[in-house]
Formats: C-alpha cells, structure tokens, sequence
C-alpha cells in the first residue's frame, strides 16, 4: 500500500517549526528551573541580581561624584550590565549547549538550529523583562524613565542576534576541535568586557580610542539601547549598517560552520 | 518514504578513524517491514541514530518524507529530571498531538500509573521502556525503529508492543534491528544485512537467515 502525500505549504512548515520552538521553550524552561520554590523567577532574578550589584557597586565606589552628562547611575549601569550579560550568557554556554541536550536530537522533528534559537530566544525575552522591571522601578523610585522603550528593546533583540550567531560558531567549533574551544570560550568573553561599553559610553574617550572601541559591534548595540533611555540627553555614536552586518556575518558563518561540524557532533 | 543515498559514517578518536558505515543505499516506503540483522559492532546503532536523524553521515544524503520515530530500545527520548506527564506534554506540543488526550493515553498504555507523575529517572528500566513505547504509540508515527525493545522488558509488555506493531503493519513502515533472527521472523516481510558497513537487502527471509548465520 502506498500513501502518497502532498508537499507541505511554505505556511504549514514555517507553523510547524513555529510549534517546535514554542514545545522546546516550555521543555527549557522546566529543565533548567524546575517549577518548584521559585522557579521560573530565577530566570529574571540571575540577571537582575548580578546587575543589581554591579550598579550598586558602581554607586559605592564613585560617591556622590555625578556621572559625565548627569545620567542615572542605575539605569545607566544595568542596562550596560544585563544587555551584556544577555550576550555572555549565550555565547558562554553554546559550545555545550547540545551536549546538555542530546536528547532532544532523538526527535526528528527537533533540530540543532532549532535548540539553539529556543534557547536564545528564551534567554532574550528574559533579559528584555528584566530591563523592563528594573526600568519601571527605576521611574517610579528615581524618575528617570526611558525616553524610547521601543529602541531598548530592539537592542535587546539586536544584541541577542549578535550573540546567537557567535554562539553558533563556537558550537561549530567545539564539534570539530572540543579542546581548544574551551580554552577560548572564556577568555573570548571576559577580553570583549572593555570593548563592550558596560562602564563607560564612546564620547567619554579620546578620539583615537574611540576609533578602537567602536570596531566592536557590541559598544555600537550598548551605544543605541542607551539612546533609548536617556534621548538626547548625550551624544551617542553608533552605526545601524554596522551592526547589521555583523549580525548577518556571525549568523551566516555560524550556520556554515554549523553544516560542516554537524557530521562530526556525536552524541 | 526514507531514503538513503551513498550514506558513510565514520568516528575518528584518538587520531584513528574508523569507517563504520562505508556506502549504504536503501529506501524504505510506507507499509515495508523490514528487519536490519547485523552482528554486534556492524554498526546497527549507527545505522539507527541516523534513521533517526540523531547523528549526520559523514557523507552522503538521508531524505524523509514520513514522520519518524526515535529509535525505541534507547532511553534518550525522555528526560530523566522530567515526569513522565510533563516528557508526554513536551512530546504532545512537539508533534501536534491533543496534549490531554495524548496523558490519558500514555498512561493507561504504559500501565504506569501514579508514577506518570513522577520523574522519570526514578522508574526501572521496564516502566521507561514502557513509557517510551506508549509515547510512540500515541504520537503515531508513519515509520517506527526499533532497536531489540521486544527483547527487553517483561514477557506481557513485550506480546503487547508485537501485537501493537503487527496492528500497524500495513499503514506505517517498520525498521527493526536485531541480531537475532526471531524477532525478526514475527514482525518483518523482508530483511537485510548489515556487514562491514554494507547493508544488502533480500526479498527471502530464510535466504537472508541462511545468509546471516554463515557470518
């Protein structure tokens, strides 16, 4: 007996691979925080927590000393802080980011590509949240609220399609060479702090440093997301074509790099 | 349909590589039953894994235009730290199945009872094997591999996945490893033979049997 089947439509395979995502978002969230004590807050608090303190300490450490331009310290140091631990985080953990999830492979339907965008996009949307929280906290406690929420947020996306094609080529990476991978991994993401803008913005610095910072994609995102909570309060340099092109070439080589590791990822 | 087209799979560690599957061709279509018979180490977990889409070939090409299953024999399809209830909701959403029809299902199948909601690394090996088994059952595969489950578990469990499969023959494909010729014997129409990364197919079983002891 023969069953033949007609080819599904561009609409129905994008809604399967929609239902994909969203079956691999729940199954992350319950696999990595439980649904017991506080669950799923983890998820906002490990951000919130971590930036909480870096702004804190920033606070302590410089007094009562204003920043340059008369920004909010708060929001100022947690935006730097959580929009760069939104790119740490995904690219610290991609290289194994399949490994811990083998099982997942058993399913046809689940693919590497896919695990990689569930998490990204889980871990995106918390850091967005947590931006959000703190910045309403913010405005009620201090009254500095955001000038443009809507640009935070594109930040927000645009430093986490940044980070997933990076973490898609250390993935390739750690498949072909699992070795000297891990030794990278780590000093790639504490060297690129400095260049990321977390404690300074690009105008505080001489002109030929600025040149050098402003090589680094991250600074151009942490330069654009502070546009949107302070305005035009300060001069901000950034460069959208920039950014997008490296977007666009990490995420490319990542999935080339992804086809010719595939072979070579055991499990 | 699934197809295989020049498919070579080798593993290299410690700077030797090991070719594993050299070349194989195959296309099995909805309603085959098709045992794989093959010594231990000729590769039938390899062969498996990329059925599966597990793993990819090193070289050549797999194409599938039917819903496969996981390879049932194997826990990998659940996760340990998640209940029985909460693997069949995550399976449910994966394939589009009705998430509280497919728990009702599961349960009363696999004969868990109020473990289902308990994590399932706490089970034995029988209750997992049983729950995966259910799984793939509900989800309702067009093509389903098999890696020796009827082997294991209790004898009871074992006579319902057979009568279980055999339902099924006709309507979806059926792809069982083994090494042993039995198991084949009961659920297949036709077998092949997995040999130094070779697999050759034989319309006859007792010609494909005769073959396979010669090994």
């Amino acid at each position: 007996m023969r069953i033949e089947r007609q080819e599904p439509s561009l609409l129905q395979v994008f809604r399967a691979r929609m239902r994909v995502m969203a079956a691999l978002m729940i199954r992350e969230l319950h696999t990595r925080f439980g649904r017991e004590n506080l669950g799923y807050v983890w998820l906002f608090m490990e951000p919130a927590l971590l930036g909480v303190g870096v702004a804190l300490w920033q606070w302590a450490m410089q007094g009562s000393a204003a920043m340059p331009g008369n920004l909010n310290k708060f929001s100022f140091f947690l935006i730097g802080y959580i929009l760069f631990y939104l790119f740490r985080t995904l690219v610290s953990r991609s290289p194994h980011g399949i490994a811990a999830n083998f099982q997942l492979l058993y399913h046809s339907r689940v693919t590497v590509e896919s695990v990689m965008w569930a998490r990204s996009v889980l871990d995106g949307a918390a850091v967005a949240i947590c931006i959000s929280i703190f910045l309403v906290l913010i405005g009620l406690a201090l009254g500095d609220w955001p000038s443009d929420p809507l640009q935070i947020v594109l930040g927000v996306v645009l430093m986490m399609l940044l980070a997933h094609g990076t973490g898609l080529i250390f993935l390739a990476a750690t498949a072909l060479n699992p070795g000297i991978v891990d030794k990278i991994v780590h000093p790639f993401t504490y060297l690129s702090i400095p260049f990321s803008g977390m404690f300074y913005m690009v105008w505080w610095l001489p002109g030929s440093f600025q040149e050098v910072v402003l090589l680094s994609p991250i600074m151009h995102i942490m330069e654009f997301t502070r546009e949107g909570q302070f305005g035009t309060r300060v001069p901000y340099t950034y460069d959208m074509s920039y950014m997008l092109i490296w977007i666009a070439a990490v995420n490319f080589i990542g999935l080339c790099a992804l086809k010719v590791a595939k072979p070579h990822m055991e499990h | 349909m699934l197809q295989l087209e020049g498919v070579c799979k080798s593993f290299t560690k410690n700077g030797i590589t090991r070719e594993v599957l050299s070349g194989i061709d195959a296309t099995f279509l909805p309603g085959d039953a098709v045992g794989i018979l093959g010594r231990n180490g000729a590769g039938k977990s390899t062969l498996m894994r990329i059925l599966a889409g597990v793993e990819q070939p090193t070289s050549g090409k797999v194409r599938r235009k039917m819903s496969i299953s996981w390879p049932m024999g194997y826990d990998a399809a659940v996760h340990g730290a998640l209940t029985g209830a909460d693997n069949t909701r995550f399976i449910a959403r994966l394939y589009d199945r009705p998430v509280g029809w497919m728990e009702g299902f599961v349960q009363e199948f696999s004969e868990i009872g109020e473990e289902f909601r308990k994590p399932v690394k706490t089970y034995s090996d029988g209750m997992k094997a049983r729950l995966i088994f259910a799984l793939s059952m509900a989800v309702d595969f067009d093509c389903y591999l098999i890696d020796e489950v009827i082997a294991a578990g209790d004898a009871r469990f074992a006579e319902r996945c057979r009568q279980a499969l055999l339902a099924r023959r006709g309507r979806s494909a059926l792809i069982l490893v083994s090494h042993q010729t039995n198991t084949v014997r009961t659920l297949c129409s036709h077998a092949a033979i997995l040999h130094e990364g070779r697999l050759i197919f034989h319309e006859d079983l007792d010609q494909a049997f005769a073959e396979y002891e010669q090994l």
